[in-house]
């Protein structure tokens, strides 16, 4: 299978960079490539944050690892792709390090999300809820999940990815992919439920 | 929209939209509490009262770009070197903070 591209081919100053540092331990080319690199690997954190730890101590795990593996990198392969897998596997790493995942009841959503919620369960009504508080409410479903559910879900229904290019960033196969996201979607759809389920208790 | 769809499409396409690609801050940041402690593993913090009083201002300091970069850098060149010796290194930007940082 071809590998795809994950993200937009980066320019070329970068490569030269990545050769400097390669060749030479060139701190302004590291400074360079991080500069670069930054938005692709901060973007992913975000999506993929797990809550109270900050992306920039993230990020710096990331390039820590970067500058430490990257002789290891195959540049026959697009080093977006390469940067991306590993700040996903920083975030999974850190999605697992957590000690216990929380169980949201009614109470522990603003008004504004309750009342989203309502809209959102009431199948009855093309009214929906409002972006930022389906957002909000989301972020916090995800938390419920395990690591792996969590980020096929985030890249596969909110980043709109493809099978493929999951399978890329994860090293999962598609047939894993496929049954984690038909499991998370369930376990999403059931803890929006609950959640207004516990309301009336 | 139409009625009866999935709530949870609903959410998903609502927070799709919500989603905001972020950008980067140009504020200086800290070591994490990871690198700090890929430092120590490396051998770079020793037991003596002066490393443990610069582990603590280095951990509190505000650190740019350059600074993070040389550093790492230097752990890379030595990576069992003890911290003395990265504070010691040839002239460089990581130097230049890290005194400025411990040696108020």
């Amino acid at each position: 299978m071809k590998n795809p591209d994950l993200t937009p081919e980066i320019g070329a100053d970068l490569r030269i960079s990545l050769k400097r540092w390669l060749e030479n331990a060139d701190e302004n080319a590291a400074k360079t490539l991080i500069e670069g690199l930054y938005p692709i690997v901060i973007r992913i954190i975000h999506n993929h944050l797990p809550r109270a730890i900050a992306a920039d101590d993230l990020a710096q795990d990331v390039f820590l690892q970067f500058l430490r593996t990257v002789d290891r990198y195959d540049d026959k392969r697009p080093l977006e792709n390469w940067i991306s897998r590993l700040a996903l596997n920083v975030c999974l790493n850190a999605l697992r390090s957590r000690k216990r995942r929380p169980e949201w009841r009614w109470s522990d959503f603003t008004e504004s999300e309750q009342a989203a919620i309502d809209s959102l369960l009431d199948r009855s009504t093309a009214q929906s809820a409002p972006d930022a508080d389906a957002h909000a409410i989301l972020r916090k479903l995800l938390d419920t999940l395990c690591p792996e559910d969590r980020v096929v879900v985030q890249l596969l229904h909110l980043e709109e990815k493809s099978i493929a290019e999951v399978s890329a960033l994860t090293g999962w196969n598609s047939t894993v992919i496929k049954v984690r996201a038909f499991r998370a979607r369930k376990k999403l759809r059931t803890a929006l439920e609950s959640v207004g389920y516990s309301k009336t208790r | 929209m139409k009625p009866d769809q999935d709530p949870l499409e609903r959410i998903f396409n609502s927070a799709r939209k919500a989603q905001k690609s972020d950008e980067r801050t140009e504020a200086p940041f800290m070591f994490s509490a990871n690198v700090l402690r890929v430092l120590q593993n490396q051998g770079h913090c020793q037991a003596s009262s002066t490393d443990e009083d610069a582990w603590e201002r280095l951990s509190l300091a505000a650190i740019p770009l350059g600074a993070f970069v040389a550093l790492v850098s230097l752990l890379l060149d030595a990576p069992q070197a003890p911290l003395e010796d990265v504070f010691n290194a040839p002239e460089n930007v990581a130097r230049s903070v890290i005194n400025e940082t411990i040696e108020p």
